[in-house]
């Protein structure tokens, strides 16, 4: 049952199977012979008949001597070999590499031309719709919210939007998809482009990974008070901690974001400090007596809070406290 | 290492402020630290 189930080699693969050289010219050549070779009766019949047939209209239409015959026979002989060089040639045309290869990367090659040319006709037509639509939209302003002008601004924005999305998901790949909800309608200002200046298929840069803008709005720095050295908080108690305190506002971004880390990196003289951010943002910092670190004054808007800090479409204003020990 | 540095020092001080996504992505922001917390103003 094993060997019923397993699958017999075809003829093609069995012959190649057979060729020790496997260098794609050759194996075409040889693969031609054996393939020629396995219908001998077809050439030989066809070549003696077709001999024999000329030697004997050589004999009747000729001078009916052996001259005449022989010409006949020579003639058939010819056409015999013809007929072998044509099945011969057949088959190294049929073999499966180098010509059939060659023909399918030619066909590929030359996509149809026609076919291309209308589609980006009609992408460009499109696009220079799309386009003036947005741009008419755009000009309408914001709506005043409550009123029924407002209302209709909006849902045409809206439907100008919707439409652009559609086409780009209909004809573009997902990438243009997304860098459309991010950039707008900056990306088909480059897709009309590139489709005017003849690329056969649109290709946009990858986008920029679109960075956070962290606009540092004001810093601070102290020593933290160690009460175990005394109220002191200058360089003359040089085991205290620098801390250092800011206020961000990041701005916010299309695609949400959320952060995890925040680590600062002071360079002060030769020296470079790095430190990550506390949980709590204090107005100043104390080691207690026992040791416990504390303050007073904790902000209750610091940004690296657990879960993290998520940014999306609204800007985030907070402080971030790092400690810069010893 | 030590902050043997007095207020004066840190005045001025550059300083970089990394922040990183969950996609593991970073973003950064250059400042100068400048005035102490004695002289802040809580926002």
């Amino acid at each position: 049952m094993a060997d019923l189930a397993k699958r017999q080699p075809t003829a093609i693969e069995r012959v190649l199977s057979e060729i020790s050289d496997k260098s794609r010219t050759r194996q075409n050549f040889q693969y031609a012979l054996y393939a020629t070779q396995e219908h001998p009766k077809l050439e030989l019949g066809a070549g003696t008949l077709a001999a024999l047939l000329a030697a004997v209209i050589g004999y009747v239409l000729g001078t009916g001597g052996l001259g005449s015959a022989l010409t006949g026979l020579a003639t058939g002989l010819g056409t015999f070999f013809i007929i072998i060089g044509f099945i011969f040639c057949w088959h190294w045309a049929h073999a499966p590499g180098a010509f059939r290869d060659y023909w399918e990367a030619k066909a590929k090659e030359k996509p149809d031309t026609a076919a291309e040319t209308l589609r980006r006709k009609f992408l460009a037509e499109r696009l220079q719709t799309l386009l003036e639509e947005s741009g008419k939209v755009d000009m309408l302003g914001s709506a005043a919210i409550g009123t029924m002008e407002g209302i209709d601004i909006l849902m045409r924005q809206s439907g100008s939007h919707t439409r652009n999305l559609h086409f780009l998901q209909a004809n573009y790949s997902p990438e243009i998809v997304e860098r459309f909800q991010q950039e707008g309608t900056r990306v088909l200002e480059e897709l009309l482009a590139q489709n005017l200046s003849g690329e056969e298929t649109p290709k946009l840069s990858p986008a920029p990974y679109p960075k956070l803008e962290i606009e540092i709005k004001q810093t601070a720095f102290d020593f933290t008070d160690d009460k175990r050295i005394g109220t002191g908080n200058y360089s003359a108690f040089p085991n205290d901690d620098c801390y250092v305190t800011l206020f961000l506002k990041i701005n916010p971004r299309p695609v949400p974001v959320a952060v995890k880390t925040f680590k600062l990196t002071l360079r002060v003289k030769e020296d470079e400090f790095e430190s990550f951010a506390e949980s709590q943002v204090f107005n100043y910092r104390v080691v207690e007596l026992d040791g416990t670190e504390g303050g007073g004054g904790s902000h209750n808007q610091n940004l690296n809070k657990r879960p993290p800090l998520l940014i999306d479409d609204r800007p985030i204003q907070g402080s971030l406290q790092f400690i810069l020990r010893n | 290492m030590k902050l043997l540095m007095e207020k004066t020092d840190l005045e001025g001080s550059p300083f970089t402020l990394l922040l990183i996504d969950t996609d593991g992505k970073r973003h950064t922001a250059d400042g100068i630290l400048t005035g102490d917390a004695n002289r802040y103003v809580n926002p």
